[in-house]
């Protein structure tokens, strides 16, 4: 036993600032989160202005609430239960703060750009790459300082919170790295790598294992510190807790390919996400009980303590949102939830339930022993928080709820004469305004819970002392890892007579290598690590490199210059937002929306653009549909052309010009990434303007304005394109097919 | 042939089965481990450590008697 005793202190200053942080980014999340519900449910909050659309909001949003609330909420929570859970001081001061500031900075950054269309359009990655690159560097350092401290803990075992927090640090680096790997078109564009079908099995790997990995695992982890302390008992099952973990880790990896059933995705692919899925249901219950029992013979505790109480919520909602999750990933089940607004409940009540209640109770929990007050400012206060939060989930979720069956069923329903019910999509949109209404109740009440906690919080760091005094520590190092498990090999064989070979397969099948890398934290981040990347390449390799997974079809050519361009303004526009590109092979849908998408259709779309939402119909076959001329009042003014519509109006693309000069180097990035771009190489600009020149005629001719050079001929050029390829005649080998693009040898 | 031609002549279908059967195996290894009988003193000791912010769960009092003998 070693004799020499360390003095430490944890550092509070970090762990304060990250909590001021996540009430601040809440509430920008949350108030824009209700904007955007105010303009589903009247178009005219919309303001006509290109930064205010819906589609441009929605991004700032999701990222705000997932990336600065949530993720300001998880540094905090790491931070202060690791250094405790170590019995070590954060490896560097430096790093943390360098940590704070930079993250803050990318914040900010998003904010600044995604109202202006600056966007890779790809969900929950919409990003831009100079901001990819910050974010990568900035979780490079969260990453030092994390298992810096590990390495100089003073506690020999690590806790399974301090597993979930490394899963999450690995895995979000490895997610945000194979994601976003792009070829750079501009200092504020980029195109993805991958395409079409490939591009989506990542963008949903990510997208799905982002919700696993940044907002479950890291909560998880924070919910076996901070309940156990909350309720001053120890969790409920320790060895529940590293069953629930492991399973986790082993199992959401594979369960991606569920975000995109029925769509061109190769079946097996979908059905091993289904699989993988459901098996979640048996740890996340575990879990979920785990974190119940823990509260056994306490539960008058919960009735006194508003921070119980958030818990026990937000746990609750841990388990319905981990049962429905399986549950929606099931086919059948997800042929009518996806692309209505099922989705958003189930997101919500994720969201609102699990991630931000756990973060009520943790900044409730936080405040009285950071600012050094003994108690929270008011607990009324936290009350009325709890109990005005939890009504405005309840009214968000189920008015969403209701209004995802009630539109899916009317998408698929049919009448006695096998005809679709309800054709004209805007019927189904206007059946669920009130239900939008409902949910913008539910959001303004959780938004007034936001800044009531926010005032509470406020109300007790004024009430601090003048100096804060951190309690002084006293902990022996580890020394070498000694433990009981390591007798030498020689010494036990003797002594047994046992053969070294015999002690070495006992020394397995005991599984003490289990327990020393339990205690190793590189080995154990290596394991963790391996698991996620062997799962994730078995998963997604097939679909890279197995040619027979996307046919190819000789008649998809890539776009034109001006189309491309045009598709760059979709982009911007986060048309995706409401919009899919995936027409499904269901007769209710190949009814409304013509023959469905195909896997070869989608090869040249950098990025892919399937959607997961109709808010309005699919655009995958609204090529040829309708004249120009409809497409520029619409844009224009959806409401003249279809009555009662939702959409926004973009009269600012009767304004801006065409950049003609910026195509050519889409063209190139395009070219660079093996799209046959032929004589489009050298001439993009020139061919942009001539196929403009065209449009501009045509429009002109079906009696519409003068729109030379405006950015809605680019986006009407691109709309008019969209899932016609399939309907040409192939291209002959010579390359003198209708498409000038097409004559490059494959 | 491209690359994707090669990778599609060389029959990898069966590699993602494999590396799922790989995978579960490692998982029953460790839920095996977990629950051991052996293992039981030890983990439940670890599971004190939040309780305690300042002490290492082995050098504190009271806690003598569940250490692994």
């Amino acid at each position: 036993m070693s004799t020499k005793v360390e003095t430490f202190q944890y550092d509070d200053d970090i762990v304060r600032k990250f909590v001021g942080a996540t009430l601040l980014w809440g509430a920008v999340a949350m108030l824009v989160g209700v904007i955007i519900a105010i303009q589903l449910a009247w178009p005219a909050a919309n303001l006509d202005l290109p930064y205010t659309t819906f589609g441009r909001l929605r991004p700032l949003h999701t990222n705000a609430a997932i990336f600065a609330f949530a993720g300001n909420a998880v540094f905090a929570a790491v931070y202060y239960s690791s250094q405790r859970l170590l019995k070590a001081r954060l490896f560097s001061d430096k790093l943390s703060q360098a940590h704070f500031w930079g993250w803050q900075g990318i914040i900010v950054s998003a904010a600044l750009t995604l109202p202006f269309g600056i966007t890779q359009s790809r969900e929950y990655a919409e990003l831009e790459w100079p901001i990819d690159l910050a974010i990568a560097a900035v979780w490079v350092i969260f990453a030092i300082n994390f298992f810096g401290t590990i390495a100089k803990r003073r506690e020999r075992h690590i806790y399974v919170a301090i597993w979930f927090y490394i899963a999450t640090v690995i895995t979000v680096a490895i997610l945000h790295i194979f994601n976003n790997i792009w070829v750079i078109a501009g200092p504020t564009k980029s195109y993805s790598v991958y395409a079409g079908v490939q591009d989506a099995f990542m963008q949903w790997w990510y997208g799905h294992n982002a919700v696993a990995f940044f907002l479950t695992t890291p909560f998880l982890g924070l919910m076996y510190y901070y309940l156990p302390k909350a309720a001053n008992r120890p969790v409920f099952s320790y060895r529940l807790s590293i069953l629930h973990f492991w399973s986790l880790v082993f199992i959401y990896i594979w369960a991606g390919p569920h975000h995109l059933h029925y769509t061109a995705l190769p079946e097996w692919a979908s059905t091993l996400g289904m699989l993988f899925s459901v098996m979640l249901w048996m740890p996340s219950w575990g879990g979920m009980i785990n974190g119940l029992l823990t509260l056994r013979g306490a539960w008058n505790k919960v009735a006194r303590d508003p921070v119980l109480k958030f818990f026990v919520v937000g746990i609750t909602f841990y388990g319905m949102s981990t049962f429905e999750g399986p549950l929606l990933s099931i086919k059948s089940v997800n042929s009518l939830s996806h692309y209505t607004d099922w989705t958003i409940a189930h997101v919500h009540s994720g969201a609102l339930g699990w991630n931000g209640f756990m973060t009520f109770g943790l900044v409730y929990w936080l405040a009285p022993r950071i600012f050094q007050t003994k108690e929270l400012y008011s607990k009324k206060l936290a009350e009325a928080h709890f109990w005005i939060g939890t009504i405005g989930i309840l009214f968000y979720i189920v008015a969403i709820y209701a209004a995802g069956v009630t539109q899916g069923l009317m998408w698929r329903a049919f009448d006695e004469s096998g005809r679709l019910a309800y054709p004209n999509f805007v019927e189904t949109v206007t059946e669920i305004i009130p239900m939008y209404w409902v949910r913008v109740v539910g959001g303004v009440m959780y938004l007034v819970g936001m800044f009531l906690a926010a005032g509470n919080v406020f109300m007790t760091w004024r009430n601090r002392p003048e100096k804060y005094e951190d309690p002084i520590a006293e902990a022996p190092p580890l020394g070498e890892d000694t433990g009981p498990d390591r007798a030498p090999v020689p010494a036990l064989a003797a002594a047994g007579g046992m053969l070294p070979t015999a002690y070495k397969i006992a020394y397995f099948v005991e599984a003490k290598w289990h327990r020393i890398w339990e205690r190793k934290a590189l080995k154990f981040s290596l394991w963790v690590g391996a698991a996620v990347i062997v799962a994730s390449l078995f998963e997604i390799i097939p679909t890279f490199l197995i040619k027979s997974n996307v046919p190819t079809i000789a008649s998809v050519q890539p776009y034109q210059p001006l189309e491309l361009y045009g598709r760059d303004i979709y982009l911007a526009e986060g048309c995706y937002n409401c919009h899919s590109q995936m027409i499904r092979p269901f007769r209710a849908e190949t009814e409304r929306y013509g023959e469905y998408s195909k896997p070869g259709e989608f090869v040249y779309d950098h990025p892919f653009q399937w959607g997961s939402r109709r808010i309005g119909p699919d655009l995958h076959r609204i090529g040829g549909k309708y004249s120009h001329m409809w497409h520029v009042r619409h844009m224009k003014n959806p409401q003249d052309v279809v009555d009662l519509s939702i959409m926004p109006g973009y009269p600012h693309m009767f304004d801006d010009d065409i950049d003609y000069p910026a195509i050519q180097p889409r063209v190139d990035a395009m070219a660079m990434l093996g799209v046959p771009y032929g004589k489009a190489v050298t001439s993009a600009e020139e061919m942009a303007r001539a196929q403009a020149e065209q449009i501009r005629q045509e429009i002109i001719a079906e009696g519409g304005p003068d729109l030379k050079d405006k950015d809605i001929i680019a986006l009407i050029a691109y709309l008019q394109r969209l899932g016609t390829d399939i309907f040409k005649a192939p291209p002959n080998k010579e390359g003198s097919s209708e498409s000038p693009t097409a004559s490059v040898v494959r | 042939m491209g690359l994707s031609g090669i990778m599609g002549k060389a029959g990898l279908e069966i590699y993602p089965q494999i590396g799922l059967i790989i995978f579960l195996a490692v998982f029953a290894g460790v839920v095996w481990n977990t629950f051991r009988k052996g293992r039981k003193a030890e983990l439940e000791e670890a599971g004190r450590i939040p309780l305690d912010d300042f002490t290492p769960v082995h050098e504190r009092e009271g806690d003598r008697d569940e250490v692994t003998p």
